[in-house]
Order: C-alpha cells, then sequence, then structure tokens
C-alpha cells in the first residue's frame, strides 16, 4: 500500500479509498458516471477526501504542466523538414528513374520467340515442316535462355554501380553530429585517397580562410565522398555551421544518377539550406545551418592577399 | 501527397512540438527523443496515403514514435528500469492530505526514468492528455482494465516519489539489498 492509498484514522475504510480510487482517473466522458456521481456524492460529506482530491488535482495539474514545460530546439524542427524534403525528392526521382524489372523485360523478351513457336510468327513462304519447326522452336529457346542470363548479369552489374543523388547526400550529411566537429574524423578516409593520392583541393568559390577543416568520409549508396564539417564566420553576425561533401565526378557512372546529383535548384527547408555544383572533374554538396546568404557567404570572394 | 491523404509539412507543424515532448518524456534524452520523432515522421511520410486524417495521424504518429523508442530500449546494452513490482513503496505510512508539491521538471524526469516502460508510457500519455483511455488502451494494445490499473499504480508511485519530503534510506533500497 502507498501512502496515497494509506488513509488517516478518521476516514471510515473501505468507502473513501474506493471513492478516492474511483475520482483519480475520473475523465468526463470516458468513466462510469454513476461512480463518479457517488463518489462526489460522498465528498459532500467527507471533508478529509475533499481535501485529498483537492490536493491531488494540484498535483495532476502540475505534473501535466512540468511535462510540457520543455523547449522544443528549432534546429531539430529545421533538420526534420529538410530530411522530409530529401525523402520526398529521393521517392520521386527514384519513381521517374525506375528501371524496368529484369523479369518483365525477360518476359517481353521471351514472348516473341515463344509465340512464334506456338506458330502464332508470319512466315513467308508457307508452314515449314515439322523437323524445321522443333529445330527452329529450341533455337528460340536456346537464345531466349542466353538473353535471359544476360540480363540478369546486367542486372547485377547495374546494382553494383555506384549511385546517389542531392537529396540523398544531404540527408547524409544532415544525419552527422555537427554539434562534434572532430566527428569519426580519426576513422575516416581522408579526402586525397579519393584524388588518387592528391592532395584534398578544396573548391575555388568557397573561401577557406576562415575554416578549420579535416576531412572524413561518408558512404552514400556506395558513392565514396570526403565530408568536412566546418563553422565560419558570417560578416556581421554570429558562426555558422556547415558541411561540406566532395565526390569525383566520375563516381556517379550512370547518366541519369549524374544528371540528378549535378542539375538540381539549391534545397531551402527551414533553418538549413543546401546547393550542389561541379568544378572540374569533383562534385561538391554543401550544406549549412543557416539560410541563402549564409551559403551565399561561403562564395564571397577572396579578400586581396 | 496523394489525394485523400494529408499534409506531412501540416503534420510536422502541428505535432511536432507535443510529439517531441511526449519522445524526450519517455526516453530522457534530447538527442534521443529529436532522433524518435525524426524517424516517426519519416515513416509516417513513407507511408503516408494510409493517413486519411489528422485525428487519425495523431494516434498513428504517437504509435510509431512509441514502437521505435521499444526498438531502441530493448536493444541489447540498454539498461532497463526497474518494474514497478521491484521499485518498494517509497512511503509506507503517511497522512495523503501532506502532499509536497515542491518538486519541478527535472525531478518528474528522474522519477519517469525510474518507472518501467509499461508503466511510463500511459503514465505519460495521461498527463499529456491528449488521448482519451482507449486511445492508450489501442496504443499499448492492452485491454482497457490493464491501463486503468497500470495508471492507478503509476500515479499512486508517482504522487509517493515526487511528494517525498525526505526519503528514508528504505525508500530506495531495492528488495533484498541489505539495509
Amino acid at each position: 500500500m502507498n501512502r496515497a492509498d494509506s488513509l488517516p484514522a478518521d476516514h471510515p475504510e473501505p468507502e473513501c479509498e474506493e471513492m478516492l480510487r474511483v475520482l483519480d482517473l475520473a475523465r468526463p466522458g470516458e468513466s462510469d458516471a454513476a461512480a463518479v456521481a457517488r463518489a462526489e456524492g460522498h465528498l459532500v460529506n467527507c471533508a478529509s477526501c475533499r481535501e485529498v482530491v483537492a490536493l491531488r488535482q494540484q498535483f495532476d495539474r502540475q505534473v501535466a504542466r512540468l511535462m510540457q514545460d520543455t523547449a522544443v530546439p528549432a534546429a531539430g524542427l529545421a533538420q526534420l523538414r529538410l530530411k522530409l524534403a530529401a525523402a520526398r525528392a529521393q521517392r520521386d526521382n527514384r519513381a521517374a528513374s525506375r528501371p524496368v524489372p529484369v523479369p518483365v523485360a525477360a518476359a517481353a523478351f521471351v514472348s516473341v520467340p515463344a509465340s512464334a513457336s506456338r506458330g502464332t510468327a508470319p512466315w513467308a513462304d508457307g508452314p515449314p515442316s515439322s523437323s524445321v519447326t522443333a529445330r527452329r522452336v529450341w533455337l528460340q529457346r536456346g537464345a531466349a535462355l542466353v538473353a535471359l542470363v544476360l540480363l540478369a548479369w546486367l542486372s547485377v552489374w547495374w546494382q553494383a554501380l555506384p549511385q546517389t543523388s542531392f537529396q540523398r547526400l544531404v540527408g547524409a550529411l544532415t544525419q552527422l553530429d555537427w554539434s562534434q566537429l572532430d566527428w569519426k574524423l580519426t576513422r575516416l578516409a581522408p579526402l586525397h585517397r579519393l584524388q588518387n593520392g592528391a592532395e584534398p583541393r578544396l573548391p575555388d568559390e568557397i573561401e577557406t580562410r576562415q575554416i578549420a577543416l579535416d576531412p572524413g568520409a561518408l558512404e552514400v549508396d556506395r558513392v565514396q565522398a570526403a565530408v568536412f564539417l566546418f563553422q565560419f564566420n558570417r560578416r556581421g553576425a554570429n558562426q555558422v555551421q556547415a558541411a561540406l561533401a566532395v565526390i569525383p565526378v566520375k563516381q556517379v557512372r550512370d547518366a541519369n544518377a549524374r544528371q540528378r546529383f549535378l542539375a538540381v535548384p539549391p534545397l531551402v527547408e527551414g533553418d538549413l539550406c543546401a546547393a550542389t555544383w561541379v568544378e572540374g572533374d569533383l562534385a561538391y554538396v554543401c550544406c549549412v545551418k543557416g539560410n541563402r546568404s549564409d551559403l551565399q557567404e561561403l562564395a564571397r570572394p577572396r579578400p586581396a592577399a | 501527397m496523394p489525394s485523400g491523404s494529408v499534409d506531412m509539412n501540416g503534420l510536422v507543424d502541428r505535432f511536432y512540438a507535443e510529439l517531441y515532448r511526449y519522445a524526450l518524456r519517455l526516453s530522457g534524452s534530447a538527442s534521443e527523443a529529436e532522433d524518435l520523432v525524426q524517424e516517426a515522421f519519416l515513416t509516417a511520410q513513407a507511408k503516408g496515403g494510409q493517413i486519411r486524417d489528422v485525428g487519425e495521424a495523431r494516434a498513428w504518429l504517437y504509435t510509431v514514435l512509441r514502437n521505435v523508442y521499444l526498438q531502441q530500449v530493448r536493444s541489447p546494452g540498454r539498461q532497463r528500469a526497474r518494474s514497478l513490482d521491484q521499485v518498494p513503496e517509497p512511503w509506507s505510512a503517511g497522512d495523503p492530505r501532506d502532499l509536497n508539491l515542491d518538486f519541478d521538471g527535472e525531478a518528474l524526469q528522474r522519477a519517469l526514468q525510474d518507472l518501467c516502460e509499461e508503466f511510463r508510457t500511459p503514465l505519460v500519455l495521461y498527463y499529456f492528455g491528449h488521448l482519451s483511455y482507449r486511445e492508450i488502451a489501442a496504443q499499448l494494445q492492452v485491454p482497457l482494465g490493464t491501463v486503468m490499473s497500470r495508471l492507478a499504480r503509476a500515479k499512486g508511485w508517482l504522487r509517493d516519489r515526487l511528494t517525498l519530503a525526505a526519503p528514508t534510506p528504505l525508500a530506495t533500497t531495492p528488495p533484498g539489498a541489505a539495509p
């Protein structure tokens, strides 16, 4: 028995206990109206229970208020909007460029020789003899089998191709913990591995003077990206957090995927803004916790030396 | 969004804050709460065509969030809170009219974290006041009577825990432990 149930000596147990139990969870329209009415009637004649009920109601109000009394971080909301937008874009991209499934393609491929074997093909010189028909059927079946094997191999090869998109990469960037700029850097491959041992190279448009850089790596849809998490000082404003992903263009081998990745407008969602561009053989995705002007701040001209 | 289903941005505007608070009370961690809410909305968007109205969406989002949370708490290595059966009553005697209401949000969160999930979730849902008892029962996939029973016990325990002016050593000693 807990304290709330252990009533003082002046309570005529068990009636008070039962009445308090009923009232403790009473909700209009949800509780047994008759039981609640009886309990409320009990309160009229029981000062102790009235006092207990009043205190419990006060307690409930305080707990309910404290439950709600929490600041909701705006950054989380902005991040969610960006993720939802990225997921929507990804879904739309997939729907727009979904390849024909192998079984469907195979069925379509096989249907022609199969229908021919049933004698529906338009023979030019009248119906062939039975031995010729049988030979043709076997040849057609063999061709269909070879085609199926070829299609299966193509499917496996296609699936193994690295493919990603701007939205997918932005979504991955938002998953990183930007508050810790040294995030996993020690366990990640450096950028120069992606550039065949050459020195890490940053885009020309980005003013790097104020950026403390240390590249990490991220794999998204089998595409390896070098990642920089950094802060920069916006002119006349506070520091802005940002992430920059760099991938060699040649990694995105599929033409459709390349188009999806490289020819997209900036993504703006709440307090997050992202853009992508290409310089030489490298593609960049930059995401800032700010607005378009914060993003453009990165591209301001280098001050004269 | 297909026609007939709800607008996801509208759902985010309307429910993000309350779901975050719900997640925070369940998990006790701001970062976990953000992850839980994001996962719930991403799942909702992926299956958005199944949601037809806002009222349905709210209950559905709560369910998704709780399921994601349960997957996390049931993962290996997570420390589990004690069941009410394992938690000794913090007060064994006294006058129920002596409630000390001088507690804050941190004390409330600590108390919630000491409750096992089967009691914590209905309690949080109850105090949020957004869902009826039947909706809570549907959330937890338990009979209505079970919800009422758990709520009665959890509320009593929470009152005792939070309004305890000066806990005695006995109140926090697990059963079977040396005094």
